[in-house]
């Protein structure tokens, strides 16, 4: 059954849109079901906490003030998020991006949670 | 017998497909930032947007569906639902500003001591990543003022190297007197700018 929990993680990840792939992709990360979890801080202090059987993409970071260059993209796949915004929110929230299977959330200087659901 | 199993797989996994990603759902709670404001949400698909403006309140969306309007999410479920993510939340980063005595590397009394502080707060985060970022007043030229904050924010990272920090997690930039604390005009001395800036992630 744990297989095919994977594979249908493959096979949606597959589903998207062919221009997510040709994007810049910095990485994922995944959480353990049960009791993992996961905290992350970005450089410009957004952050970031997964809880358990959590997944989530990095697709882009940028954080240049002296050449004005900001962008923050992430997409949520699954699982349960917090979300507390840095300076990239402040200088040019414009340039945040959440994504989720569902919808995409833009936001203005804030702390969110997103649950997605199988 | 192979070929029925393969095609009892394949039709099962394409079930499950459509389960898991057509069906899914994802709800969206605002909440206050750690120091009490309530910023603003918006969620979008191509079929609407909602947006969330208090703390608390929720939006639903499933993907082909306009997002739902904002309802009141209760406590008690946000507690529940998001327990592990909330005790997962990192402290935020810890900021601490250093200074020196004019023209020099040598830190004031003051800032020495802030040293301990620091050291004690990266052992008790566990920290892999400190930035150090050094700085001096307008007094000068440019180019001297750019190699004095890299010395200053060198000699920062040293201290902390010397109290056993590994090198590898520390970070060291340096911006001369083009990122001033204090607005001043050129040549003017700041004692407030002759400065070394720690963060502690």
């Amino acid at each position: 059954m744990k297989d095919i929990t994977i594979i249908i993680i493959l096979i949606c990840l597959l589903a998207v849109p062919v221009s997510w792939a040709d994007e810049e992709h910095i990485g994922s990360i995944k959480t353990l079901e049960g009791n993992g979890s996961a905290g992350i801080i970005l450089r410009d202090d957004t952050i970031l906490s997964l809880g358990p059987d959590s997944m989530l993409d990095m697709k882009e970071f940028r954080f240049d003030p002296h050449r004005k260059d900001y962008s923050l993209v992430v997409r949520m796949l699954r699982g349960t998020f917090i979300f507390i915004s840095g300076v990239i929110a402040k200088l040019s929230p414009d340039s945040i991006k959440i994504e989720t299977p569902d919808g995409t959330v833009a936001i203005r200087g804030t702390r969110l949670a997103v649950q997605i659901q199988d | 017998m192979m070929a029925q199993n393969k095609a009892f797989i394949l039709l099962l996994v394409g079930a499950l497909f459509i389960v898991g990603c057509a069906t899914g759902k994802t709800v969206v709670v605002l909440l206050p930032d750690p120091d009490g404001q309530v910023g603003e949400i918006e969620i979008s698909n191509k079929d609407g947007t909602s947006s969330i403006n208090q703390a608390g309140y929720a939006v639903s969306v499933t993907s082909g569906n306009a997002p739902q309007p904002a309802v009141k999410m209760p406590e008690n479920e946000i507690k529940s639902v998001f327990a592990k993510a909330l005790v997962a939340e990192p402290a935020r980063p810890a900021r601490y500003i250093l200074y020196f005595f004019w023209d020099s590397i040598e830190l004031k009394p003051d800032s020495r001591l802030a040293i301990n502080e620091i050291i004690n707060e990266i052992e008790k985060r566990v920290s892999s990543d400190i930035e150090v970022i050094g700085h001096t007043d307008r007094s000068g030229t440019d180019e001297f003022n750019m190699a004095l904050s890299r010395r200053r924010a060198e000699k920062v990272r040293d201290l902390l190297i010397a109290a056993n920090i590994a090198p590898a997690v520390i970070r060291v930039a340096f911006h001369g007197e083009g990122n001033p604390l204090i607005q001043t005009a050129d040549n003017v001395p700041e004692p407030r700018n002759r400065r070394v800036e720690v963060i502690v992630r």
